[in-house]
């Protein structure tokens, strides 16, 4: 006869970046059903939002989340530009461009050092880091800061990029793609990791569409959605294709994000060569009046930014709609029918990122 | 750009909005989801007087919207016989607004985000009897 | 095990990856973000630094020409670099070392600065 429990996983667990609770119910090692518990980061940043000036939520938003926080400035820039009627000039979305892929680069390498570290293989950890930690040079040396790196504003960027900046930038991402692809293979194509991560947590491709799943997790299914498609920013110019893979499972994600490190070195490059000339900002005038929607792609997904303004310098309500809010429903979808010792992987391979789930 | 012609600017607004009534609200629902629409979210606005919530709906990235007007104590019915996972966000509505919604398939009854010790739901505007000394927490 | 073996033996003869800080400190890049200070020789106190701080750390008092600061509040942004038209506030590259209490920079027209600590 089976014995039910109710086990919880989380808050505290080494695998999870942040803390969720998942209470999940077992029965002799199989899993039943699952249950998640939110709200230990709350911050009340859409509540915020309404009391600064609209100029100053730019670095309210940047600081939900530490791992996406330039695609965060990105969205809210590109929403009330729509607001005040202003374009920001050509220069200026080719170097959000650049900075927003780096983001993405810093954000893959991360998680897969997470994912060695799920399975124990520390080592590997360290050196996937290491790469990871060229990425963080560049971002210092050209925009200040390693992780909240302040460069988008209404109406541009702040900073320019030099000459030497750039080729410096190329050199450092040339030699990123020689130890990535000397380092990759030994996560990728070996025999244990493929046993813990091949035909677990497979979730189909109307299972996907169903749940409302964005992202890498439902480019893993075989649906090819990416929000890059609609060509904001800069990136209409920009040879770009999403990548997808057919598999559903754990080990097809973290092909899909191994496969969009290179994907992301080979964007940087082109919108680096075509640079073109002109100044980098067009000063915002009057006061946010209007509503307006603008869709980006995070690390993790699709973030959706609604905002809507009443002509005074505060905004009457900013609406943040994360990747990882999205994604967690498929957690109950994956997890009934498999086996406990799989949690953890699971769990890590959609890339939760709770801090943006609840702002 | 054109400063000269700010006055004359239309407001910006985003399309593809449909308004309806709180009767038609699962019928159109599940019309839509028969279309293979992907849900993305819910959002509420507090205009004062009543709450205005917004459905946004994707389809191949193209985006369409549902809007219900309701007054603060009425309830709405939930979406989740047909989309399970607007659990979350129909249970955030509940917590920061104070907005009654029945028929949950998971409900934690106002405590998901918020805890105990939050007295009132924390983004409605409050209304002028109501007001506090200061600017409200 | 043999895709690892060029990585282990690249490790074993090549020198460490970390530097024995603080024995050993890197040098700043020259424009990262380290801290901001205020030529007060330059400021005229319209205020437009303390409108833009969305930390609120700074107090300008225009009739006793004083300006507060607060480092250990600011999140170096350089919002107040961008709207000061006289030079005035400035963003060096070198950090603000720790300290064990928080201290409040006061700077005052023309005298020099004075630092001095607050509770």
């Amino acid at each position: 006869m089976a014995v039910k429990t109710v086990l919880p996983f989380g808050p505290q667990h080494p695998v999870l970046p942040e803390a969720i609770q998942l209470r999940i119910t077992l029965e002799d090692e199989n899993i039943g059903q699952v249950l998640p518990a939110l709200g230990y980061i709350h911050r009340g940043i859409e509540k915020a939002g309404e009391k600064n000036d609209y100029p100053l939520n730019v670095y309210l938003v940047e600081r939900i989340c530490g791992i996406c926080s330039a695609t965060h400035g990105l969205a809210y820039c590109m929403a009330v530009e729509k607001l005040l009627g202003i374009e920001p000039p050509p220069r200026a979305n080719y170097l959000r461009v650049v900075w927003t892929e780096l983001h993405r680069l810093h954000s893959h390498l991360l998680w897969l050092g997470l994912l060695a570290d799920a399975f124990g293989f520390e080592s590997l950890f360290m050196q996937i880091w290491r790469i990871r930690e060229m990425v963080m040079d560049v971002l210092e040396k050209t925009a200040g800061n390693r992780v909240i790196i302040s460069v988008n504003t209404l109406g541009g960027v702040r900073r320019d990029m030099t000459d030497e900046q750039i080729e410096e930038t190329l050199n450092t991402l040339a030699e990123c793609e020689r130890q990535l692809n000397a380092i990759l293979p030994v996560i990728l194509e070996d025999y244990t990791v493929k046993k813990r991560t091949v035909g677990k947590g497979v979730l189909t491709a109307e299972q996907a569409l169903r749940v409302g799943a964005v992202g890498p997790t439902l480019r893993a299914s075989g649906v090819a959605q990416d929000v890059r498609m609609t060509g904001y920013a800069a990136y209409g110019e920009l040879n770009f294709q999403p990548v997808v893979e057919q598999a559903g499972d754990s080990y097809a994600r973290a092909v899909v994000r191994a496969r969009e490190c290179f994907q992301t070195i080979d964007l940087i490059r082109q919108a680096l060569q075509r640079l073109p000339e002109g100044d980098i900002q067009n000063k915002p005038r009057g006061n946010p009046n209007g509503k307006a929607i603008a869709r980006v792609e995070a690390p993790r997904g699709e973030l959706m930014y609604f905002v809507v303004g009443n002509g005074t310098k505060n905004l009457e309500r900013m609406r943040v709609r994360t990747p990882t809010l999205a994604n967690v429903p498929t957690l109950l979808e994956m997890l009934p029918g498999a086996e406990f010792a799989d949690v953890p992987v699971i769990t890590l391979s959609i890339d939760p990122c709770i801090s943006c789930t609840e702002r | 750009m054109g400063e000269a012609h700010v006055q004359h600017r239309e407001l910006p607004d985003i399309e593809n909005v449909e308004v309806v009534e709180k009767q038609h609200l699962l019928p159109r629902v599940q019309q839509l989801a028969a279309r293979g629409m992907r849900f993305i979210t819910t959002t509420c606005i507090d205009n004062g007087e009543q709450f205005e919530v917004y459905y946004h709906f994707d389809h191949h990235l193209e985006l369409t919207h549902l809007l219900v007007t309701i007054d603060k104590n009425e309830a709405l019915p939930s979406i989740t016989p047909v989309y399970f996972s607007a659990f979350v966000a129909e249970n955030e509505m509940k917590d920061l607004f104070g907005l009654r919604v029945d028929g949950l398939n998971v409900d934690y009854q106002g405590r998901m985000l918020v805890s105990e010790e939050v007295p009132a739901p924390p983004m409605r505007k409050k209304e002028a009897s109501e007001r506090r000394n200061g600017d409200g927490s | 095990m043999p895709k690892m073996l060029p990585t282990v033996v690249g490790n074993l003869v090549s020198k460490p990856a970390t530097r024995p800080h603080p024995y050993k400190r890197r040098e700043a890049f020259v424009r990262a973000r380290g801290r901001i200070i205020f030529d007060i020789s330059r400021c005229i106190f319209c205020g437009a630094c303390a409108l833009r701080c969305p930390a609120d750390a700074i107090r300008v008092n225009r009739a006793e020409r004083e300006l507060v600061f607060e480092p250990f509040r600011c999140i170096v942004c350089g919002a107040c670099v961008d709207g000061c038209r006289r030079g005035c506030a400035q963003m060096i590259a070198q950090y603000h070392s720790p300290a064990y209490t928080k201290p409040e920079e006061y700077y005052r027209a023309p005298v020099e600065v004075k630092e001095e600590d607050q509770l």
